[in-house]
């Protein structure tokens, strides 16, 4: 086998910023989603196990983009905090189902929802946390008007709507098996799962609130666009390479699971015809009776090929584009605390390590 | 599964990337023209190699630094040494370009459909307002009103959305329908706005999505749009704008994108201008394009 490329090196870098305003945003999102949940029963079956993945360790980025991106066309928190909570509800409505689509067995360092409760119980309290995050939506009406309620109301469905669409992309490739996939496929199908909910709709229900609905949206697209398949593709590396404590998933989870990333898409491009004939045989089996050695070969041929470094790269190309974009997307925000974490979160998205 | 089509529909952004990657190859140092990235325009360069002088003196001009400046310097070395390594604009990012491009524009079809279905547009505003507002209002109650609110700003962002998508065959049934819901009574027209406001010297352009709801496909048609005027009598020729696909049909219950491009003079006055869209073969199909240009 040829020797090992080495990934690009990730500089090691400050984030003191991005880390302390993910914090607060964090800090004052769970506040207000745990007023959002009902006190009453069932409690054991379902309202004690909604907040749950809230509460693990996470980073908590929609909500954090959205309040900032608010603040940083002179709103306030209260305005958006509603708007906040209806995303990161979605958002861990989302984890709780993908959990169970790709039978995964753990999350943010904790055993997954459904392993832990049981599929049907799991399944459950995600389809709650949807429901759940209608409520605030509605609350809006109070604080935003009818209007910018509406806006909001629009910019979710959006949201929701991409998001499943992506995931059925993604979840009909593994059960077909398709493998002839190019890197457009994936900033596609990227675009759908991941990066309209967790960057370009809040930064633009964000925007949309802190201007009182006097920006136009769309400049947020591109830049969202981009950041969120960078966010997505360091994710994927994250899931071969990372520390398994910090991540808080199983490493190599995403071949277990034959999840068609980047690296999948260029390792298959890249082999010999039987190589490939192997991959696609490895992938042809259903999760539960693929093996760990295949898991194994997989990730080496991977190394073989150089496919984490070219995913690397690419996504310290699609971060740079995205902060060529913020410049256009944030043009006329005054320099604040809040603009500086959204174009700092950028490079850190692509650097984390969890 | 199926293969995406690499021809007409990404053209426009990959010249839009190249032009901006030869802008950032000679004003790499500088901000690139505004009309560059007006209108959807501009798929984006990799402009990592900002100088960092130039980004801290544009900050002080904007006020006194915070005491994050320090971290703030740290940052934007780090950045430009990750831009450094980027040469001209790179294919993955060109490829993203066109993908939000191709999504956007299908999206706002499928944005006005779902707005729809809440409240028929066309009827609303086949009345005048006061008198729908009167007769929901004759047995008012505060929650009435609320609804009567939350129509309202549904129907204006239906308009909103509905700016760049036009319904190729409603003409055929009931005379044509304005793409921002209204029917087309006189002279009501849908009307086309450009995003933003464009430079003049620059290159506006924008998706714009054309929706064939019947079961036929459409004929072959070919779009062309006479001159631009402002109110002051100030024009746009016609042959400063540009359709790509020029010519297209549109299959049944299906969506036709278009790009439009519209080459802005360098010393046209600032205003909004305003041209007639029509159609070869579709004589429903017409629209207004709108333009609003600022100063130079």
């Amino acid at each position: 086998m040829a020797p090992r490329p080495a990934a690009v090196p990730a500089p090691a870098r400050e984030y003191a910023l991005v880390e302390s305003c993910l914090a607060e945003y964090k800090a004052l999102t769970m506040s207000a989603m745990m007023e959002a949940i009902p006190r009453q029963e069932p409690r054991r079956y379902l309202y004690d196990l909604v907040p749950l993945y809230p509460l693990r360790p996470g980073t908590g980025f929609r909500p954090g983009l959205l309040l900032a991106s608010c603040g940083a066309f002179g709103g306030t928190a209260a305005s958006a905090i509603h708007s906040a909570v209806a995303i990161e509800l979605f958002h861990n409505a989302f984890l709780v189902h993908d959990d169970v689509e790709d039978g995964s067995l753990s999350r943010r360092g904790f055993p997954t929802l459904s392993a832990e409760q049981g599929l049907a119980l799991a399944v459950n309290v995600g389809d709650a946390m949807n429901v759940l995050s209608i409520e605030p939506l509605m609350r809006n009406l109070r604080v935003l008007g009818p209007q910018l309620t509406w806006q909001v109301f629009v910019e979710i469905q959006h949201m929701v709507r991409q998001s499943v669409e992506g995931q059925a992309m993604e979840l009909g490739w593994v059960r077909d098996n398709v493998v002839d996939l190019t890197d457009a496929d994936y900033l596609r199908m990227t675009l759908k799962k991941t990066c309209w909910y967790t960057c370009i709709h809040p930064c633009r229900i964000g925007a949309l609130i802190g201007s009182r609905g006097a920006i136009d949206l769309d400049r947020f697209n591109r830049f969202g666009y981009y950041m969120g398949a960078a966010f997505q593709i360091q994710d994927d590396i994250l899931n071969l390479m990372a520390d398994e404590r910090k991540y808080g998933k199983e490493i190599d989870g995403d071949i277990w699971e034959g999840k068609r990333t980047l690296m999948l898409i260029h390792v298959y491009g890249s082999a010999t015809p039987a190589e490939r004939e192997r991959v696609e045989r490895f992938l042809a089996r259903p999760r539960g009776e693929r093996r760990e050695r295949d898991v194994r070969w997989v990730h080496a041929l991977m190394d073989k090929y150089g496919s984490l470094p070219h995913a690397t790269a690419r996504a310290h190309e699609l971060a740079v584009a995205a902060l060529d974009e913020f410049e256009e997307a944030y043009r006329d925000a005054p320099d604040t605390r809040e603009k500086r974490f959204i174009e700092e979160i950028v490079l850190y998205m692509v650097e984390r390590d969890l | 599964m199926p293969r995406r089509d690499a021809g007409k529909a990404k053209r426009a952004p990959l010249r839009r990337a190249k032009r901006a990657a030869a802008a950032a190859s000679t004003t790499s140092r500088t901000d690139p023209p505004a009309g560059e990235r007006k209108g959807g325009g501009g798929a984006s360069p990799a402009r990592g190699n900002i100088d960092e002088a130039e980004r801290n003196t544009a900050r002080a001009k904007g006020g006194p630094r915070s005491a994050a400046a320090t971290a703030t310097a740290a940052f934007d070395a780090s950045r430009r040494v990750l831009g450094e390594t980027l040469g001209a604009t790179p294919a993955i990012v060109i490829k993203a370009a066109t993908i939000i491009e191709e999504e956007v524009a299908m999206g706002l079809g499928a944005a006005k459909r779902i707005e729809q279905r809440f409240l028929d547009v066309n009827a609303l505003r086949g009345k005048p307002p006061d008198a729908v507002m009167s007769r929901f209002r004759r047995d008012a109650h505060e929650a009435v009103d609320i609804i009567l609110d939350v129509i309202t700003a549904a129907a204006v962002a239906t308009g909103e959305r509905a700016g760049r998508f036009i319904n190729v065959t409603a003409s055929r049934a009931a005379g044509p329908v304005a793409a921002d819901g209204a029917p087309n009574a006189g002279l009501r027209l849908p009307t086309v706005r450009v995003p933003g406001v464009v430079a003049p010297g620059t290159v506006a352009e924008f998706a714009m999505a054309l929706e064939n709801e019947s079961d036929t496909a459409t004929v072959e048609f070919t779009l062309h749009a006479g001159e631009l005027v402002s109110a002051s009598g100030a024009r746009i020729a016609a042959d400063r704008v540009h359709f790509e696909p020029a010519t297209l049909a549109v299959a049944p219950h299906d969506t036709g994108k278009v790009t439009v491009r519209i080459d802005v003079p360098a010393k046209t006055d600032a205003g909004t201008y305003e041209g007639l869209v029509r159609a070869t073969q579709l004589e429903g199909l017409k629209a207004v394009l709108a333009l609003t240009v600022g100063t130079g």
